[in-house]
């Protein structure tokens, strides 16, 4: 199956769930029991693709060096200032230096 | 909206890089562009395109990326609330613009901001200039192609961008739970298919997160 099909599949297949319990619960109260429990989604799933993107690349375990060192550099920035240009100028320079001496 | 637009010079590199990768990879450029129109799901893109240049079979790659955008059902429950006071044009039309940076400025926006109408412009405004600079990145990766040193670290703008965004949603007790173990699992799942450990994840996290908010004060 050539890429264009699977690429049309990708976007149709996205779609539907980006647009699954927006279109499903449109018009239903949600109890506020589980409104507190969809505000946790963003607190798990970000760390979650930080994780994934920092401790694997393309399969294989990124062994520790700059990207550890500076992400913890800009997470640091991140809780102080609550900036994200700090935390992604802090963080890209820190990688450029950082990979430049290691 | 200060935010999305610092967001949205993060999302740029990050259309570079995946423009660099269709530049680099040898299929159709013109649908490994248009992807970034349709899907507009940074990682999937990549992962179905890099799956394409190992010669995975269609189902594992398609598969992988739609495991990898899983995590859109959880946004989508989580703006559902909001988005059930919008016109229902705006509930069909707005979930394209879906992103991690959209969803995740909207839900804090949302927490002071009630006004339904101020409310789905707030995630418009946020989503329109990510999508810009997503595709503005996308072409300029695609026509630099291979010129772009490797030394430059561009993907790093992946886990940074998240980081950026995921400390200003952990506000609470609960939410750090939800992180913590989030993170825990992610990386203990990774015999999973790509994709799978992050969806797992970000449901023990979310799970964990409940179990620590039993009032569900918020």
């Amino acid at each position: 199956m050539s890429f264009t099909v699977q690429m049309l599949l990708v976007a149709l297949g996205t779609y539907v769930m980006r647009a699954s319990v927006i279109l499903i619960a449109a018009g239903r109260h949600i109890p506020e029991r589980v409104q507190s429990t969809l505000r946790l989604i963003p607190a798990a799933v970000l760390p979650a693709l930080v994780a994934n993107a920092l401790v694997f690349d393309g399969g294989e375990v990124r062994p520790f060096g700059p990207w550890y060192v500076a992400l913890a550099l800009a997470t640091v920035v991140a809780v102080r200032t609550r900036s994200v240009g700090w935390t992604l100028g802090v963080g890209m320079v820190a990688v450029w230096a950082l990979s430049a001496i290691w | 909206m200060r935010r999305a637009l610092v967001l949205a010079i993060g999302v740029f590199p990050f259309g570079a890089v995946y423009g660099i990768a269709v530049a680099r990879s040898g299929v159709d450029q013109l649908s490994g562009a248009v992807a970034s129109v349709l899907i507009f799901a940074g990682a999937s893109q990549l992962s179905l395109l890099e799956l394409n240049v190992d010669g995975a079979a269609w189902y594992v790659a398609v598969g992988t990326a739609l495991a990898i955008n899983a995590r859109f059902v959880l946004y989508s429950a989580a703006l559902a609330p909001s988005f059930s006071e919008f016109p229902s044009a705006w509930r069909w039309g707005l979930p394209h613009l879906m992103t991690d940076q959209a969803a995740t400025l909207s839900l804090i926006e949302y927490e002071t901001e009630r006004h339904p109408v101020a409310r789905r412009w707030f995630y418009f405004g946020a989503a329109a200039i990510l999508f810009t600079f997503w595709q503005v990145g996308t072409l300029l990766g695609l026509l630099a192609g291979s010129n772009v040193p490797d030394g430059l670290q561009l993907g790093f703008i992946i886990p940074l961008m998240f980081t950026a965004l995921a400390v200003p949603a952990l506000n609470r007790r609960p939410t750090v739970v939800a992180a913590v173990v989030a993170v825990g699992v992610t990386v203990a799942a990774s015999a999973l298919p790509p994709g799978m450990n992050i969806l797992v994840g970000g449901l023990c996290g979310i799970a964990a997160g409940a179990v620590a908010d039993p009032g569900g004060e918020s």
